[in-house]
């Protein structure tokens, strides 16, 4: 076998493991951003209120536990390329059994992609309504609380309490 | 995160699509040049 062909099997490898590494960056991304949701939307004890800010809470914990686990396995598989790539002495001893199963674990985790990918775009496209609304009605608290109740005379202040 | 979905299973996707025929292809070129070997060299 040729050095060429150790080089060659290498950059396609580190090639993929790149773009793996991506993958697993962005479902860390969107993990990141789920916890900070999961915080925003977490039901309040206090006051025990149940409804939408509770099914977004759920959501939420379904999407997060969905991005760890696609993160968790892509990660695995970014460790398991780099170290093929970086130790180049593995590749001509062990060529028959490597090469095939890292082909083989970049196609399941392909699948894998392809299935958590379409789940959490669907979740989160379920969940942006609800969480739109709780936005849009924060908003509107704070501007009824501080700009009119701050500015606007009371007569005015009226008018603009029940829309 | 939407768009982050979409486009791993965007990507996940094309891997799936594109490796399984190109791996098919690489295997018949193997079997093609092995049995052409045979034809050659009667072995």
């Amino acid at each position: 076998m040729g050095s060429e062909y150790k080089i060659r099997d290498r950059l396609i490898i580190l090639l993929f493991t790149t773009l793996s590494l991506i993958i697993a960056l962005l479902n860390s991304i969107d993990a990141f951003l789920a916890v900070k949701l999961i915080y925003q939307t977490r039901p309040d004890v206090s006051t025990n209120s149940m409804g939408a800010s509770n099914d977004a809470f759920g959501t939420l914990i379904n999407i997060l536990v969905d991005v760890l686990i696609t993160a968790a396995i892509t990660a695995s598989s970014v460790i398991y390329g780099a170290v093929i790539s970086i130790y180049p002495s593995w590749l001509p001893r062990h060529k028959k059994s490597i090469i095939p199963t890292y082909v083989f674990s970049q196609i399941l985790q392909a699948v894998f992609w392809m299935v958590s990918g379409a789940y959490l775009a669907e979740r989160v496209g379920s969940l942006q309504p609800s969480l739109k609304k709780n936005y849009w009605k924060r908003w509107h608290l704070l501007f009824q609380h501080h700009v009119l109740g701050r500015y606007c005379p009371s007569a005015l202040r009226l008018l603009f309490s029940h829309t | 995160m939407f768009w982050g979905g979409i486009v791993q299973a965007l990507y996940g996707c094309c891997l799936v699509t594109l490796s399984i025929p190109i791996i098919l292809v690489i295997c018949m070129v193997k079997a093609v040049t092995r049995v052409s070997a045979v034809e050659l060299t009667g072995v």
